[in-house]
């Protein structure tokens, strides 16, 4: 009887402590960083979710992952942070080219990739705080061929949250297209780039449709 | 001769700083581009005309899973530099993980074709000399193509040439240099599509990759859950500025 009573009080405190605990630990993580983990978890399912959709074809697929995309991130401030200074000096027309262009540009490039989806396994695996307000989330692709991480920045924009750059295996998109458009426009001009842009998809564009 | 070819990296190592501290122009992040350029284009000429063709010959033969064992297996003998690296950063912890990992893998793995560690808890941590550099506040230096290696920096070639030092491929009695390139081939042969579609896809192949190496490698040395705002901010903070309109 007796020891009955102990193994229970042993039992309502450590059910207390791990309650206190779990709790802790859901404290610790600000609201902010709790709705940008949502908010990526509920991408990460919506594309795996149409990926999955045995109904669908695989163009379909792609162009309603392609919508998704272009919901979920904000391709005029991934622009501006693409073009950085360049941007102020450039008028509404160019404006409004290079943010077309440029994602059309990343549309065409990672359509093809969801060709080789093989069923991965993608898991939200921490969050980080940073400058202004920003929330990087970083997640973990899992393959038979390794992991690889994949982290999102995100900004609470006034539609919401919106990804503002993908950062693979500490290669940041926003960085590295900032890095090419800049060698590009000090050499050749901001035309010179649109344009390049838009070359390179009209290519893509057929190469896809004869593959 | 085995041991003759680290000689002969290092001596090409230092012919090349050599040689690229002679030209000195270029931005800021690639003063040796006089160099760089010329050379990128011809390793990847060298990649188009004779390693993919081998390498899509490899994956004309061999099914998907056997690819990644091969794989898995060059991995899991490159242990001896990723416990050295986490000793030398100071993360015994690690360096256990890693020793788990080996004995696991070679064992119930069958020679590291499987890896049934990360099952068992063991995670896989990315660690090589470079990066053990890196921890040690020694700078990359100067982005430089290297002639048929490719992109590095003079830390991370050092750090590469001890990485294959340690490599129990130069000490055991096995084919060594047959062994290493099946290595590259099959590497290679795994990359093949994200290479193709990032030269079809690049603005600028060249700088894609330039700018693609050396930030990948500065996150390999903060390993990316050590970056905190508390500690400066992300790697790339002013990357997400909006610049004042005028």
């Amino acid at each position: 009887m007796r020891r009955r009573s102990v193994v229970s009080a042993v039992a309502v405190a450590s059910a207390a402590a791990l309650l206190g605990a779990v709790a802790l630990a859901q404290a610790s993580v600000a609201p902010a960083e709790e709705e940008a983990r949502r908010f990526v978890q509920q991408t990460i399912d919506d594309v795996l979710g149409v990926l999955r959709d045995e109904a669908l074809s695989l163009a379909q697929k792609k162009d309603q992952v392609e919508s998704i995309a272009y919901e979920r991130f904000d391709f005029e401030l991934i622009s501006r942070f693409v073009l950085a200074r360049n941007w102020n000096s450039m008028n509404e027309q160019q404006r409004r080219d290079f943010v077309d262009a440029f994602k059309k540009h990343l549309s065409v490039t990672y359509r093809d990739t969801l060709d080789s989806y093989r069923d991965e396994k993608i898991t939200v695996e921490a969050s980080r705080p940073e400058a202004r307000g920003d929330i990087t989330v970083m997640t973990v692709v899992r393959e038979s061929s390794g992991d690889t991480k994949v982290d999102y920045r995100l900004r609470k924009t006034d539609a919401g949250w919106r990804g503002i750059d993908v950062i693979i295996e500490g290669v940041s998109l926003v960085q590295n297209f900032r890095t090419q458009s800049q060698e590009i426009i000090s050499s050749e001009g901001v035309d010179a780039l649109i344009q390049k842009l838009r070359n390179k998809q009209i290519k893509l564009d057929t190469e896809t449709k004869k593959g | 001769m085995r041991r003759a070819s680290p000689l002969a990296c290092a001596a090409l190592l230092a012919s090349i700083v050599l040689l690229g501290a002679g030209c000195t122009k270029g931005p800021p992040d690639d003063p040796w581009q006089s160099w760089n350029r010329p050379m990128f284009r011809v390793n990847d000429t060298a990649d188009q005309w004779v390693l993919r063709p081998i390498a899509r010959g490899w994956t004309f033969i061999t099914f998907e899973e056997m690819r990644h064992s091969v794989r898995r297996f060059f991995f899991n003998l490159a242990y001896p530099s990723r416990f050295v690296s986490s000793m030398g950063q100071g993360e015994p912890l690690k360096a256990a993980d890693e020793t788990g990992r080996f004995i696991v893998n070679t064992t119930v793995g069958i020679g590291g074709l499987f890896d049934p560690a990360t099952h068992f808890g063991f995670p896989r941590h990315d660690e090589d000399l470079g990066q053990m550099f890196g921890r040690w506040g020694i700078p990359p230096g100067p982005y430089v193509v290297l002639p048929l290696l490719g992109p590095s920096s003079p830390r991370d070639a050092v750090g590469s040439a001890l990485d294959l030092l340690l490599s129990p491929l130069l000490w055991l009695d096995v084919p060594t240099y047959g062994l290493g390139l099946l290595n590259v081939i099959n590497s290679r042969a795994i990359a093949d599509p994200e290479i193709q579609r990032a030269r079809e896809t690049a603005l600028d192949f060249y700088v894609f990759v330039r700018d693609a190496f050396i930030q990948n490698r500065a996150a390999a040395v903060a390993d990316r859950e050590q970056v905190s705002p508390a500690k400066g901010g992300g790697p790339y903070d002013d990357l997400y500025d909006l610049p004042d309109e005028e």
